[in-house]
Order: C-alpha cells, then sequence, then structure tokens
C-alpha cells in the first residue's frame, strides 16, 4: 500500500549506486519520517518521507540502491519507471546521490538519470573521507560539465545538508533541466525511439533516453508490459551492449581527466588490513563462523526475555479485561480471539528487532558483501545465491524475520526460492513439540541415555537436509532459473551509522505490523472460533471439584467444536500416519503456531497448565490407547509426528509474511500446498516402512 | 601477446582488460560497472575455496566467481 496521499506537494526521488550512504542521505533529508510500501506488484520496498524545502513541502522517494537503470532486475525496472513517470506522475526532481571516492563509476547511473531530462542535483557525499584522504573535487567544474548543480555532503556527519535542500528547492522550483549534449550518439535508436508506447511520453529529451533504455535492457527480461513492436524494433537495430556503455564512461574519463579526479587506485589501506584478516583463508573463517553463532544465539536465546515479556504483558491486559467485563460472547472474543491475537502478532518483535539490527550493522559495516562471497560456492551449489546464507541461518529460530530479510536479494527468483525452503528449517517453535513427543515415547531407561538428545540433532539435521534437497528441486523446476551470477561489490568497511540502521528496522517492524499484522490477528480470530464453537453445555459433569470440571469442560468443549470435529472428520486421512483424531485437533491448532500444539493437546487430554508442566501430559500420552487397545503414541507414531513436524507448514504467520513479501497469495498457497504433501508423504513412509520392519 | 582468462592470472599483476564475454546479462552488468575492454585492472584476491577472485577498477573493488572470471580476458600491462 502507497501512503503518498497524505503527504502532499512534489515528489523527489532520490537514487544511487548502493553504499553510497544513500539511506543514511535519506534520514538526514527527511528527518527520520518515512512510511514503507510496496511498489505497485512488485516486491520492493518504498520509502517515502517528507522533505521541508523551505517555501514548499516536497515529498522524498528512496528509489532501490542500482548501479544503472537498464536491466533486467526488479530494483532497476521501479526506478526507471519512476524516474520517467512510467506507473504514475513524473517526478519534479532527482537526487542522485554518488559516491566522491568513486565518482567514476558512480557517475554513469547519474549520466542515465540526467539524459532523462528530469531537474536533477547531484549529492557528492563522503565529503568527509575525501578530505581525510587529502583529496579534492571541483564540484562547480563537475556541475559545468553535467550542466546540473553539484553539492559535496557527509550523510553521516550532516554536512551540507541545508546547501542541498537549498539547491533541490531552487532546481524543482525553476524546474532547470540539463542541456548538456548527449554522451551516446547513436543513430540506430532512432528506429527504436519510434515504436516506444505513446503512454510513454516519448518526447524531447526522454525520447533518446527511452530507446537507449529500451536497447540495452529488453531481450533477455520477463517484463509483461513491453509491446511486442517495441521489442521487434530492439531486435531489429541489434545495438552491442558496448556501443551504448562505451561511450558514457568515454565522457566520464574524459571529465575526471580534465577535473584531475581520477585516481588509479583507491584509498584503503585501513579497509585492506581489516580484509587481510575477516578473508583470512583460516582466521577469516573462524570469525565468520563466531559472528553468525553471535547472531543465531542472539536470535535463539537473547530474543527469549523480551518474549516473555511481550507474553506477559499480553496475558495481563486479557486477565484485565477478562475480568473487567461480563461472561459471554463479547469477552471471549476479546480475550481468546483479539488481544491473543495481538499476542501471537507482538510477539515475533524481538526477532524481527535483532535480525533486522544485525542485517543493517552487516550491511552498512561492509562485511555482509564479505560474507555474501564467502558463501556464494557453497549456496550455488544448491542452486542460490550468497545472500540466501543469513535467511536460511535465520530461519533456524524463526521462519517469520528470516523470510522478511530475503528482501536484501537482488532477484525475485532467488527471494522466492529462498521464502519457499525457509519454513523447512527447524525453527524454535518445533523445539517444544519434538520435546513432548520425545519425552513422551523415548524414555531414557528403554533406548539408552543419548537416544532423546541424537534424536532432537538428528531432527534438526533432517530439516536442514530437506530445506537444501527442497532447494534444489525446485530450483529446478516451479522457480527454475540459474543462481545469479552476481558481481559482488566490497564497498571500504565503515562503521555503521546507528541512527539509520535503527529507523530502517523500525520501519521493517511497521511494516510488518501493518500488512503481516492484520492478517495473523484475523487467523488467530478464526482459529479461535473454529476452537471454541459451537458452544457445549457443560452442566452434566461429574467431576469432584470445580477446577476439575473446568478442566473437563474445556476438554469437551474442544473435542466438540469446529476443529474438533474436523480433527474426527480428518481421522481417515492421518491414521496411514499412524495419527488418531485427537492429534488431529492437535495439528489443527498448531496452525495458530507450532507450539500451540502442546496446549491443544492439553485441553484435548483434560490437563490444565500442559505447556508449563508437560509431566502430566506426556504420561497421558503414554496412556493413550486405540479403541482397540492398541497404545497411540509408539516410538514410530513419534517419529512419524515429528517428521510430520518438521515439513508441514503448520505455521499461519509463516503464510501471512510470505503474502506480505510476495504481494499474492498464490506463493503462500503453494508452500502451504507442496509442504504439507511432502510432510503428509514423509510420515505415511515412515509409519507404514517402519511397521513393515516390525517396529511398533 | 594473446589474451588470457582472467582466473588464471595472479594477485598484484597489473593488468588490463582485453574483452568480456559470456551471457549477455552477466556481460552487460559487468560493463555497466566499468569493466570495459582497454580498461586497467588490479587482482586483489583470489580464493579457490571460496571459487572467488577480488578485483579493483576505476577504484571499485568487486568479487566475481571464478567461473565468471573465466570469461573476462586480460593482459599484462
Amino acid at each position: 500500500m502507497i501512503e503518498t496521499e497524505v503527504m502532499a506537494g512534489a515528489e523527489v526521488l532520490l537514487l544511487g549506486n548502493p553504499n553510497t550512504g544513500k539511506t543514511t542521505l535519506f534520514n538526514r533529508l527527511t528527518g527520520g519520517n518515512e512510511k514503507v510500501g510496496n511498489y505497485p506488484g512488485v516486491t520492493v520496498d518504498r520509502h517515502v518521507g517528507r522533505l521541508a524545502l523551505g517555501s514548499v513541502q516536497a515529498t522524498l522517494v528512496d528509489l532501490p540502491g542500482t548501479y544503472s537503470l537498464s536491466g533486467e532486475s526488479l530494483d532497476e525496472r521501479v526506478s526507471l519507471d519512476a524516474l520517467a513517470g512510467i506507473s504514475g506522475a513524473s517526478p519534479a526532481g532527482v537526487v542522485v546521490v554518488v559516491d566522491a571516492n568513486q565518482l567514476e563509476r558512480n557517475l554513469y547511473l547519474a549520466l542515465q538519470v540526467v539524459d532523462l531530462g528530469l531537474p536533477t542535483v547531484i549529492a557528492l557525499n563522503f565529503a568527509d573521507e575525501l578530505r581525510a584522504a587529502a583529496r579534492e573535487i571541483d564540484t562547480d567544474a563537475l556541475a559545468r560539465a553535467l550542466d546540473a548543480p553539484v553539492v559535496s555532503v557527509s550523510a553521516r556527519h550532516a554536512e551540507g545538508i541545508d546547501r542541498l535542500r537549498a539547491v533541490i528547492e531552487e532546481t524543482i522550483a525553476n524546474g532547470r533541466v540539463s542541456t548538456r549534449p548527449w554522451t551516446v550518439d547513436e543513430p540506430r535508436l532512432e528506429a527504436i525511439a519510434d515504436h516506444l508506447p505513446a503512454a510513454w511520453a516519448p518526447t524531447g529529451a526522454r525520447r533518446l533516453a527511452l530507446a537507449r533504455w529500451a536497447a540495452l535492457s529488453l531481450g533477455d527480461d520477463a517484463f509483461g508490459d513491453i509491446s511486442a513492436e517495441l521489442r521487434a524494433a530492439v531486435r531489429t537495430a541489434a545495438i552491442p551492449d558496448e556501443d551504448l556503455i562505451v561511450p558514457r564512461y568515454a565522457w566520464i574519463e574524459r571529465t575526471l581527466d580534465t577535473l584531475r579526479a581520477r585516481p588509479s587506485r583507491s584509498e584503503r589501506r585501513r579497509s585492506d588490513r581489516v580484509d587481510r584478516l575477516l578473508l583470512h583463508p583460516v582466521l577469516g573463517l573462524v570469525i565468520f563462523l563466531g559472528l553468525m553463532t553471535v547472531l543465531f544465539q542472539a536470535l535463539f536465546t537473547w530474543a527469549d526475555p523480551m518474549i516473555g515479556v511481550i507474553e506477559t504483558a499480553i496475558a495481563a491486559v486479557g486477565e484485565f479485561v477478562a475480568r473487567s467485563l461480563p461472561v459471554g460472547v463479547v469477552r471471549d472474543f476479546l480475550v481468546e480471539g483479539v488481544i491473543a491475537g495481538v499476542g501471537a502478532v507482538v510477539v515475533f518483535l524481538p526477532q524481527i528487532v535483532l535480525l533486522f539490527l544485525a542485517l543493517g550493522l552487516l550491511e552498512d559495516s561492509g562485511y555482509m558483501s564479505r560474507i555474501v562471497a564467502l558463501m556464494d560456492r557453497a549456496m550455488k551449489s544448491v542452486g542460490l545465491e550468497g545472500r540466501a546464507f543469513v535467511p536460511m541461518l535465520s530461519g533456524l529460530a524463526c521462519a517469520i524475520p528470516a523470510i522478511m530479510a530475503t528482501r536484501t536479494m537482488e532477484r525475485h527468483r532467488d527471494r522466492l526460492l529462498t521464502m519457499m525452503v525457509v519454513p523447512l528449517m527447524t525453527c524454535a517453535a518445533r523445539l517444544p513439540v519434538y520435546g513432548l513427543l520425545i519425552a513422551a515415547t523415548i524414555p531414557p531407561e528403554r533406548f539408552g541415555g543419548f537416544a532423546q538428545g541424537g534424536l532432537l540433532v538428528a531432527m534438526y539435521l533432517f530439516g536442514i537436509v530437506v530445506a537444501f534437497a527442497a532447494t534444489f528441486v525446485l530450483g529446478k523446476t516451479v522457480l527454475k532459473g540459474e543462481a545469479s551470477k552476481l558481481v559482488i561489490e566490497m564497498p571500504p568497511y565503515r562503521i555503521p551509522h546507528l541512527a539509520t540502521v535503527v529507523r530502517r528496522t523500525w520501519s521493517k517492524c511497521a511494516a510488518f505490523l501493518k500488512d503481516a499484522g492484520t492478517v495473523i490477528l484475523v487467523c488467530t480470530i478464526a482459529m479461535w472460533v473454529l476452537l471454541s464453537y459451537p458452544k457445549v453445555d457443560p452442566a452434566n459433569s461429574a467431576a469432584a471439584t470445580q477446577a476439575d470440571a473446568e478442566v473437563q469442560a474445556a476438554s469437551l468443549q474442544i473435542t466438540n467444536s469446529f476443529a474438533g470435529r474436523l480433527g474426527h472428520g480428518m481421522e481417515p486421512v492421518i491414521e496411514p500416519l499412524g495419527f488418531d483424531w485427537r492429534v488431529g485437533i492437535g495439528l489443527l491448532g498448531a496452525f495458530a503456531a507450532r507450539e500451540v500444539f502442546v496446549s491443544t493437546m492439553g485441553v484435548v487430554y483434560g490437563i490444565e497448565g500442559a505447556d508449563e508442566e508437560p509431566e502430566p501430559l506426556r504420561q497421558s500420552l503414554a496412556r493413550a490407547r486405540w479403541p482397540d487397545g492398541r497404545p497411540v503414541y509408539t516410538p514410530l507414531v513419534c517419529l512419524s509426528l515429528m517428521v510430520f513436524f518438521a515439513l508441514a507448514c503448520q505455521c499461519m504467520s509463516t503464510l501471512a509474511v510470505v503474502k506480505r513479501e510476495t504481494g499474492t497469495w498464490r506463493w503462500p498457497a503453494f508452500l502451504f500446498t507442496y509442504m504439507t504433501v511432502l510432510a503428509w508423504v514423509m510420515s505415511f513412509l515412515v509409519y507404514q516402512g517402519g511397521r513393515l520392519l516390525g517396529l511398533a | 601477446m594473446s589474451p588470457k582468462p582472467l582466473d588464471d592470472q595472479f594477485p598484484g599483476r597489473p593488468l588490463r582488460i582485453a574483452a568480456v564475454e559470456g551471457q549477455r546479462a552477466v556481460r552487460r552488468r559487468l560493463l555497466e560497472l566499468g569493466l570495459l575492454p582497454g580498461t586497467d585492472l588490479q587482482l586483489i584476491r583470489k580464493s579457490k575455496l571460496a571459487g572467488t577472485i577480488e578485483l579493483e577498477i576505476r577504484c571499485c573493488r568487486f568479487t566475481l566467481s571464478l567461473e565468471q572470471a573465466h570469461r573476462v580476458l586480460v593482459h599484462a600491462r
């Protein structure tokens, strides 16, 4: 959802190469207030903020960091559409952030923007680093060459921001456009320009600029909105890519040579020293593993106290509301539906916050590029790029932040593929389920001291192996394509700008609460209805005490609820896996969150507080019998049930987040279907195979 | 002297790009990043283990896989 409506005024776009401090500059210019949305139809974040410009109020849109406007990737296409006003109004102006240390490459993108004939301001960032290196760039001369204003800034130290504001205001006020002669004078472009769609308003300077874009981008793309006519024109013209790229760089080289701003080597002695350590074949790997262990530990353990606080607070609010309202549907709806639902949403925040703080620090320090380079080969062996490593690792704690983290990947296909397999990693919510089942059916006195721990480790490995196998298979079938042959930029190491990282983390959380949160809330309320209706009259109970009566009533209630009936109805489907209808209810309840399986089974078996004190439930499970007297929970059934939990998509929050990240219900539907089918088949094989082998 | 693939080179040697080959998408990306024929290039490090090569061009550092680097042809300066 885009929220530009609320912020009136001219729209200014902020564009730049990755690692140019663009986000920090965005925060400086907007004062940190921003809204995140999606570009229509694509999964690219759209950050919009208020830009106060003295006399006018404008909005600043942060475009994705790109090296070029051409190319077949989504980020670049989104940028082109926004700049050229193809999917909306044309912007009032553009600010291009360039890295003063790497002017030569950064100007390539700036030239593409200037060519589009938009009022453009160049922000020359890292002025502080330039000074520290005793270098100087003649901004006036550069401005004359580009015929566009150039302002020297340091976003990190808030240097030159006011002047940048003033120049932006002036530029959009007089709508001044560069009249610099084109760097690419290519007669063959005319034939392409004649076939540009009228909706792109191909007039003036932008006519040839758009033709240049088409010639460089079309052919191997998957864009759905390009006319066959334009494609044919590009094919016929057959302009080699270098004919459009070389002249730009030739212009840049000439210009920077006259400015004496073209150093032959980069000045990064300090960064090189850090790299000698962090990319050391042995030490580098040790440090990498150490850092990843810390990250994993943070998500797995350090988030726990915060989650505990949230759960306690939600429980307190629930209790307060329960005490202040009369018994009835309204109270139940508020307490068990709405408040529990809000709890189910905010409980994810600690892990999201921790992961995105970590990602922000890794990304901004420059270390993420090194991780990607280190892991690229390993990830490529299953058909993914190196950037998939961090989301996959995070999936071992929780799939929700992990799926949100796939945004850092450049290609749509890689993002989707990672989202489709991350839920197979053994997340923390599966632990209580495994714990209960292992404890109930694998007593150490019968199977040996290490059986329980060994089985738990085996389940973790099983999840990882299946996740990688699924990556390999899905990557060859449903999401066909090669692992992207990424060229990874290695920026110099920099101290992360903490305020920027914190703000981006916050905006991620806000987006999660707004988009995925509402879906999770609605699902929780739906689950509540399923588990608590229709109501049963608990009057005829033979329990000895009031407490027993309540517990028995709850058990009676759940078994007679919609979910209970569904569980009964499901029995023929799950019986071949060794599960009875009670397990069926547990599986349905676990859809709210996997760990809910434990408390649902507690309610089903009429045991109070099963998630805090699991021993009575374990005993009940061990005593449970089929009508013919066979025990329900044999070690084989336990294994079958754990395999089911390892593979089934028993988590509505995962589906809600995939919906938010992909923008359609198609992918969550696919995820749910393939994982459930896989889970059923594997559990079937385990249970029936085990029986054939004579295991109970 | 005929051009040699970049993945055969050793760090430290000053090189110059002779040609960039390969699939269009990758090749275009490399060209747009400034890896053009005639451009000076330094090999910063090569890791057989990670299967990558790091290079500097126009004051920028990039990591490429060895397969990609194989399609960048260079000669000594």
